[in-house]
C-alpha cells in the first residue's frame, strides 16, 4: 500500500524531447510523485539503475542505443518490488507483452490525459496493474501454448524436451479474470460478476504479470539448454 | 542382355572348362595294378547254375574281358545269366595275400575260388543287386590256393536277357586292391553321390525361387530338372533296391525324357520364345511314350527302352541343343551359346552310353551321362546366379532413379508451391493494402481533409479543429485497432472498443452498460469486418453522444436461432430522446453511412428509434450463408 505520507522516486528514459517533457510534468504534478532523473538514452538509465535505484522506472521501448526491454530486465534483476511501466502508444500490445515478460509491471499510454498518467502510477504503487482486452488477450494465448515455442522443427515428442514443470500455470480464477477483461469488462464489473474484490481482481492482474515474467525466463533458459546455449549440470 | 560383353572372360574360361573335362572324361582310365597275376585262360558259358557243382556238363567256349554277351551273341540272346571260368597258376611266392577285383558287372557277380565261394555282391533274385559300375571285390583265402593250377569260376546275373557283362578279373595282391577298389568306388560312387547331392540342393533352391517368384517359370523348371536328374543317379549309386527290378529300370530310364521335358522348356523360356503348343504335344508325347514302356512285355520292354525311347530322348536333346545353338547364334548372347556347349557335352556322354547300351562300346569305363551334371550345374548356376545379381541391381538402380525422380519433383512441387505461396501472398498483400489505402481515404483522410479546410478558410476555432482532430486519431485507433490479431475475434474487439470509447463516454457522463454474453466465433471475421463494425458502433456512439442526451448507453451479444439459422445478434442502444422526436438530428447521412458499411461486409443492419432510445442491432450469420438471403434479411424499421 501507498504509505500517504512518503514521495516516490521515479526514474524516466524517453528519447523524444517534448514527450519526455510532458511526462515528467504530469508525474511531477501528483503529490507523492518526483522525478528527480530523466534521461534520453539506455545507458544513462543504467547508470541511474546502478547509483541510485528508484521506486518507480518509466522507460520508452525504441531507446537510441538499445532497447527499453534491456533497462527493465536490469531493474527487476536489481530489486523484486520496483514498480516498472513501458510507455507504450495505442496499438502497441505486443511490444507491452514483452515488456511484462521482461518484468515491467505497468504501461502507460503516451498520448493519456495527465491526470490519468500519475493516477495510473499510483495505482500500480498500490498493486494494481493496468490491463486492456488485447493485452488479456496476448496473455491467455502465450499460457494456452503451454509448450515453449521451440524454433522450427524441433517440436518433437522426446521425453526430455518437455518443457521444466516449475514453468507456471494460470490458475481457473486468473484464467476466468483474463477472458472477461478479453470481453471487455472493467475490473469492477469482473469482480462482481466473480463474486471478488475489485482490489483482489487487479492483484490477480499483477501475478498474472508476474507469471507471465516467470514463464518467459524459464522458457528462455530451457530453449538456451536445448540449444547447447547453456550448460545446466551442476557437477561443475 | 546390355553389358554381356564384360562376362566375355568369363565364359571363355567356361567353354575351356568344358572342354577339359570332356576330354579328360574320355581319357580316363582306371590304373593297372603292380603286380597283376596273369592268367591262363578264360572261358564263358550262358547258364543257369546256381552252383559249381551244376556245371560239370557245361559248354564253355573262349573268351576275352571285356566281356559283353548279348546283342553280338546272337545264339544266346535268351538267357541273362551265364558263368566265366578262369584259370591261373600258383603264385610262386605265397607269403603275399591275393585277392580278385571285377572293376564292373552288370549287374551282380558271385565269386568261386576252387569251388568255394568268397564273394557276392547280393541277391541274385529278383530285385537283383545292381553293380552297373560298382566293382566287386573279394579276397583268396591262402589255405584255398593249391600248387599248380587254380579254378576261378564266377557266377554273373545280367540286366536282362542278352545283357550282361563282366569287364575284367583283376587277381593281385589285396593291398594294392584295397587301393584300387577304393578309387573305382570313390569315382564311380562317390563323386556321383555329391554330384546328386548338389543337384537336390540346386533343385530345391530353385523350385523356393520359384514358388516366391511364380511368374519365373524358368526357375521351377530348372528346379525340376535337377531333381529328375537326381532321381535318375539313383540308378547307378543304389545297389540293393527296394523295389522290382522293371519298375526301377522303368524310372531310370523314364526320368531320362523328363529331364528332356524340363530342358526343353527352360531353353524355351531361356531364349526368350513361347511356345506353348509345341511344348504341350511334346510332354504329353512323352509321357504317354514312357508309360506305354510299363505295359510291355520283359523282352520288348528293354528293346523298346534302349532302341527305341533313348533314340526318341536323344532326338528331343538334340531338338533342346539345336534350338540352343541356333539361338545362340542369332542373338550372339554368351549364356545361349555357353548352354549350347553343354547341351553338346550331354548329348556327347548320351551318345556314349547309348553306343554302351547298344553295346558299340566298352563297359568297362561304366556311364557317363551322371557326369554331365557339374559343368550344366556351373554353367546353369553361374546364369541364375548372373541374372539374380542383375535384377538386384537393376531395382538398385530404379530405386535409385525413382528416388532422384521423387526428390525431383518434390523439388518443383515446392518451388510451384513457393510460386503460388508468394503469388497468394502478394494478392493478399495488394488486397490488404488496397483496403487500408481505401479505410484510410473513407475515414481519418477524410477528416483531415475537412480539417484542412476549416483551417484553410480562416475557420480556427480550436475547439472544433481539436474534434475534428480527435475524431482523425478516433479513427486511425480503429483502424489499428483492426489490424491487431484480436481483428478475427468478437468480442476483443468489442473490449478494445469499449476502452477507446470508456473516456469519451466518461466525460460526457454516460455509462456503458456492459452486456457481452460469450458467443461462437464468427466465420470469416477478419479485419475488415471488425472495422466496419467498429466505425458503425463508432458512429452510434458519435450520435448519441452529439444529439440523443442519453444517460446510458448498452451493449450486447447473444446467439439467437431463427428458421434454422444460428446466428450472433449485437445490438447497441441509447436512453436517448431518438431520432423522430429531435429535428436537430441529421438521420440521413449518419445512417446512410451504417447501412452502406453494413452491406459491405454482408451483416444485416437493423435500426429503431423511438422517444425511448435509439437501437442498431447487427446480424451476424454463423453459417455462412449466400449474398442473396442477406440482403433481404437486413431490412430497416
Amino acid at each position: 500500500m501507498v504509505n500517504s505520507s512518503k514521495v516516490y522516486t521515479v526514474l524516466l528514459v524517453e528519447d523524444d524531447g517534448p514527450t519526455r517533457e510532458r511526462l515528467a510534468k504530469a508525474v511531477n504534478k501528483h503529490d507523492q510523485l518526483q522525478v528527480p532523473w530523466q534521461f534520453a538514452t539506455l545507458k544513462e538509465g543504467l547508470n541511474q539503475l546502478e547509483n541510485t535505484p528508484p521506486d518507480v522506472v518509466l522507460t520508452d521501448l525504441g531507446l537510441p542505443d538499445g532497447h527499453g526491454i534491456d533497462l527493465i530486465r536490469r531493474a527487476r534483476q536489481l530489486s523484486e518490488t520496483m514498480e516498472i511501466m513501458v510507455i507504450s502508444v495505442f496499438g502497441d500490445e505486443r511490444n507491452v507483452v514483452s515488456a511484462i515478460e521482461a518484468g515491467a509491471t505497468g504501461y502507460l499510454l503516451k498520448d493519456g490525459p495527465a491526470d490519468y498518467i500519475g493516477e495510473s502510477i499510483i495505482d500500480m504503487l498500490n498493486g494494481s496493474s493496468p490491463i486492456s482486452a488485447s493485452i488479456a488477450r496476448h496473455i491467455l494465448k502465450c499460457f494456452r501454448h503451454d509448450a515453449p515455442h521451440l524454433p522450427e522443427g524441433k517440436e518433437t515428442k522426446q521425453p526430455e524436451k518437455t518443457p521444466p514443470a516449475d514453468i507456471p500455470k494460470l490458475t481457473k480464477r486468473e484464467t476466468d479474470v483474463l477472458e472477461y477483461i478479453t470481453r471487455g469488462f472493467t475490473f469492477n464489473e469482473v469482480a462482481g460478476i466473480l463474486n471478488l474484490s475489485p482490489h483482489t481482481v487487479t492483484s490477480h492482474i499483477k501475478h498474472i504479470y508476474r507469471k507471465l515474467e516467470v514463464k518467459s525466463r524459464s522458457e528462455a533458459v530451457f530453449e538456451a539448454v536445448q540449444l547447447g546455449l547453456v550448460d545446466i549440470r551442476t557437477d561443475k | 542382355m546390355k553389358n554381356h560383353a564384360q562376362f566375355t572372360t568369363g565364359w571363355a574360361l567356361a567353354y575351356l572348362f568344358v572342354v577339359i573335362f570332356a576330354l579328360s572324361s574320355f581319357t580316363y582310365s582306371i590304373p593297372e595294378p603292380d603286380h597283376r597275376i596273369d592268367v591262363l585262360s578264360v572261358e564263358y558259358t550262358p547258364s543257369t547254375a546256381t552252383h559249381p557243382d551244376e556245371l560239370i556238363n557245361a559248354n564253355w567256349e573262349p573268351a576275352a574281358f571285356p566281356h559283353h554277351w548279348g546283342n553280338t551273341d546272337h545264339q544266346n540272346t535268351s538267357l541273362d545269366e551265364a558263368w566265366y571260368r578262369v584259370m591261373m597258376a600258383a603264385p610262386a611266392q605265397t607269403d603275399e595275400l591275393l585277392g580278385i577285383l571285377l572293376p564292373s558287372i552288370t549287374m551282380n557277380a558271385a565269386i568261386f575260388f576252387n569251388g568255394i565261394e568268397i564273394g557276392r555282391g547280393g541277391q541274385f533274385q529278383d530285385p537283383v543287386a545292381r553293380h552297373w559300375v560298382q566293382p566287386l571285390l573279394a579276397n583268396i583265402p591262402a589255405t584255398l590256393i593249391q600248387p599248380g593250377t587254380n579254378e576261378i569260376l564266377i557266377r554273373v546275373k545280367g540286366l536282362h536277357a542278352g545283357h550282361g557283362s563282366l569287364s575284367d578279373v583283376i587277381i593281385a595282391p589285396q593291398s594294392e586292391l584295397y587301393d584300387m577298389h577304393e578309387t573305382i568306388e570313390f569315382l564311380r560312387v562317390g563323386v556321383v553321390q555329391m554330384i546328386t547331392a548338389v543337384l537336390i540342393a540346386m533343385g530345391l533352391l530353385s523350385c523356393l525361387l520359384w514358388s516366391i517368384r511364380r511368374q519365373e517359370t524358368i526357375y521351377g523348371y530348372f528346379g525340376l530338372a535337377n531333381l529328375i536328374w537326381a532321381v535318375h543317379n539313383l540308378n547307378v549309386l543304389v545297389r540293393d533296391i527296394p523295389i522290382p527290378t522293371r519298375i526301377w529300370e522303368w524310372i531310370a530310364y523314364a526320368t531320362i525324357g523328363y529331364f528332356g521335358i524340363a530342358m526343353m522348356h527352360y531353353t524355351h523360356r531361356f531364349v526368350g520364345q513361347c511356345l506353348p503348343q509345341r511344348e504341350k504335344a511334346i510332354t504329353l508325347f512323352m509321357l504317354l511314350a514312357s508309360l506305354s514302356l510299363l505295359t510291355l512285355p520283359e523282352d520288348l520292354f528293354y528293346f523298346a527302352a534302349e532302341q527305341v525311347w533313348y533314340l526318341i530322348v536323344f532326338i528331343l536333346g538334340a531338338y533342346v541343343i539345336i534350338k540352343l545353338i541356333v539361338e545362340g547364334w542369332r542373338q550372339k548372347h554368351n549364356e545361349i551359346q555357353a548352354l549350347a556347349l553343354c547341351g553338346v557335352l550331354i548329348l556327347i556322354y548320351s551318345a556314349h552310353d547309348i553306343m554302351v547300351f547298344l553295346g558299340f562300346d566298352g563297359w568297362e569305363r561304366g556311364l557317363y551321362l551322371h557326369y554331365a551334371a557339374p559343368v550344366l550345374l556351373g554353367v546353369f548356376g553361374s546364369i541364375l546366379i548372373r541374372r539374380f545379381v542383375a535384377s538386384v541391381a537393376e531395382t538398385e538402380v530404379l530405386n535409385r532413379e525413382l528416388e532422384q525422380r521423387v526428390e525431383e519433383k518434390s523439388k518443383q512441387l515446392e518451388i510451384n508451391f513457393r510460386r503460388l505461396n508468394k503469388l497468394e501472398n502478394e494478392k493478399l498483400l495488394a488486397q490488404e493494402r488496397e483496403r487500408i489505402t481505401r479505410d484510410m481515404h473513407d475515414g481519418m483522410g477524410g477528416t483531415l481533409v475537412s480539417t484542412l479546410a476549416m483551417v484553410e478558410s480562416g475557420n480556427t476555432e480550436a475547439g472544433r479543429i481539436k474534434e475534428s482532430l480527435r475524431g482523425a486519431l478516433s479513427d486511425m485507433r480503429l483502424m489499428i485497432d483492426s489490424l491487431d490479431s484480436a481483428g478475427g475475434d468478437l468480442l476483443t474487439m468489442l473490449g478494445m472498443f469499449r476502452e477507446r470509447v470508456t473516456p469519451q463516454l466518461h466525460n460526457a457522463g454516460l455509462t456503458f452498460d456492459w452486456q457481452v454474453k460469450l458467443v461462437p466465433d464468427i466465420p470469416e471475421f477478419g479485419p475488415e469486418k471488425a472495422l466496419q463494425i467498429m466505425r458503425i458502433l463508432q458512429e452510434f456512439v458519435t450520435n448519441t453522444l452529439k444529439h440523443a442526451q442519453a444517460r446510458t448507453i448498452t451493449l450486447s451479444t447473444e446467439t439467437r436461432e431463427e428458421a434454422g439459422q444460428r446466428a450472433v445478434i449485437l445490438t447497441i442502444r441509447d436512453d436517448g430522446t431518438g431520432i423522430q422526436k429531435n429535428p436537430h438530428r441529421p438521420t440521413g447521412y449518419g445512417l446512410n453511412n451504417m447501412q452502406k458499411r453494413a452491406k459491405l461486409i454482408n451483416v444485416a443492419l437493423q435500426l429503431d428509434s423511438s422517444d425511448q432510445g435509439t437501437r442498431i442491432i447487427l446480424t451476424l450469420p454463423l453459417e455462412t450463408i449466400s449474398d442473396n438471403t442477406l440482403g433481404t434479411a437486413a431490412a430497416p424499421a
